[in-house]
């Protein structure tokens, strides 16, 4: 029943940002997570569906029936959505990170290696 | 493979296991049908990654779960909880284990120096102990010889035993390199007579094996060059064990028939304490 301490971890940060993109079961949001950073962040089962514990719990993702008529073993497979407050809480948490990364873009000096 | 994930599932606490085990199920098996970890160095980094997901994870399940049971599982905890000295030492242990996930070799390494000083260790303690702490209670221990015979093939464990013919025996005991020579035949006879018959770790010497050892009887004598002959009369040296426990430590003892293995023998003399 904890609530994610913000600002969010990164994989739970990739989690809220492959559910964005639509409904997806834990694999899909396993493999999108992978897609996006280039293999980096590569979850494990009990990493994942932990993460998934918690945003469930405080409310952030909601277990979804499928959007698209699902083939037979992707049918049993539970998917997940973000809710309205996951959607704020990504908002805000985008937000805050551009601003950081704003005023990081700011500073000359540090602007010099960024292309 | 997916059954014995399905056990290590086990680890996590049950309420998270009928939530989500299906699911970890199905992704250990798309996982597992991956590129990336078919052949043997991929079926290897496979099962590294699930291990340690596995543990890392589950640990972290079972944690919340005792935060839980024990009572500071409330809906908001404040953003920094208190940490104890037992969080403090959790977090030690895991980034321990983190790190010995982390490098293999140094783990191995580390492992088998662990295991090589705790060898070598306990051998220098068991020479110490031997030697220094318990020695043998004989005066000059380290002249004492034990003479066998060594078949390589008796066994794997085994090569060493101390059986003698008499033919052999002959030999050794003219050899001029051995000062005395005793030899003994091992092993468990009855005592009757008393209250309760009793079975007790015996020896049938041949040859004065007291002086070898360089120990004498503190009651009584030892064995006369006629009782040790073939033809002589039968005599027995109790250990001080038995003539403290059987015998009450009674000093008159000595000339007393006692009945060992059926046979009748005199008791001529008591060793002292540590002898045997």
């Amino acid at each position: 029943m904890r609530k994610p301490a913000r600002p969010f971890s990164i994989p739970v940060l990739h989690i809220l940002l492959a559910l964005a993109e639509g409904t997806k079961h834990g694999y899909a949001i396993k493999q999108d997570i992978e897609r996006r950073t280039d293999g980096a962040i590569c979850l494990g089962p009990g990493t994942l569906y932990e993460a998934i514990q918690r945003l469930e719990e405080s409310g952030l993702i909601a277990e979804t029936a499928p959007v698209a008529p699902a083939n037979g073993q992707e049918a049993q497979r539970r998917f997940y959505r973000l809710t309205e407050r996951g959607w704020s809480a990504l908002r805000a948490e985008v937000r805050s990170l551009g601003t950081l990364v704003d005023q990081a873009r700011a500073n000359p000096r540090l602007r010099k290696g960024l292309a | 493979v997916t059954r014995l994930y399905r056990v290590l599932l086990h680890l996590f606490p049950s309420e998270f296991r009928t939530r989500y085990g299906d699911e970890l199920i199905a992704l250990f098996v798309a996982e597992r049908l991956e590129p990336r970890h078919s052949g043997a160095l991929g079926l290897v980094r496979f099962w590294r990654h699930i291990l340690y997901d596995l543990v890392t994870s589950a640990t972290r399940q079972r944690r919340r779960q005792i935060r839980r049971m024990f009572g500071s599982g409330v809906p908001h905890l404040p953003a920094q909880p208190k940490r104890t000295e037992m969080d403090t030492l959790l977090q030690d242990l895991r980034y321990a284990f983190r790190s010995f996930v982390r490098r293999p070799g140094f783990t191995a390494i580390a492992v088998l120096s662990l295991a090589l000083g705790i060898g070598a260790n306990s051998l220098i303690y068991g020479l110490v102990d031997g030697f220094v702490l318990r020695p043998f209670p004989y005066p000059d221990p380290d002249r004492l010889v034990s003479i066998g015979v060594s078949f390589p093939k008796i066994s794997p464990e085994m090569s060493h035993v101390e059986v003698l013919s008499p033919a052999e025996y002959a030999d050794i005991r003219s050899a001029r390199s051995l000062g005395r020579t005793g030899a003994f035949d091992l092993g468990n006879r009855n005592i009757s007579g008393g209250d309760v018959p009793e079975r007790v770790f015996t020896a049938l010497v041949l040859d004065d094996l007291f002086p070898v050892f360089g120990m004498n009887p503190i009651v009584g004598r030892g064995f006369t060059t006629e009782e040790l002959g073939p033809k002589g009369p039968r005599v027995a040296i109790l250990s001080h064990r038995l003539w403290q426990t059987r015998f009450g430590a009674d000093r008159n003892i000595v000339n007393r028939p006692i009945r060992i293995g059926g046979e009748t023998a005199t008791v001529v003399g008591v060793m002292p304490p540590g002898f045997c």
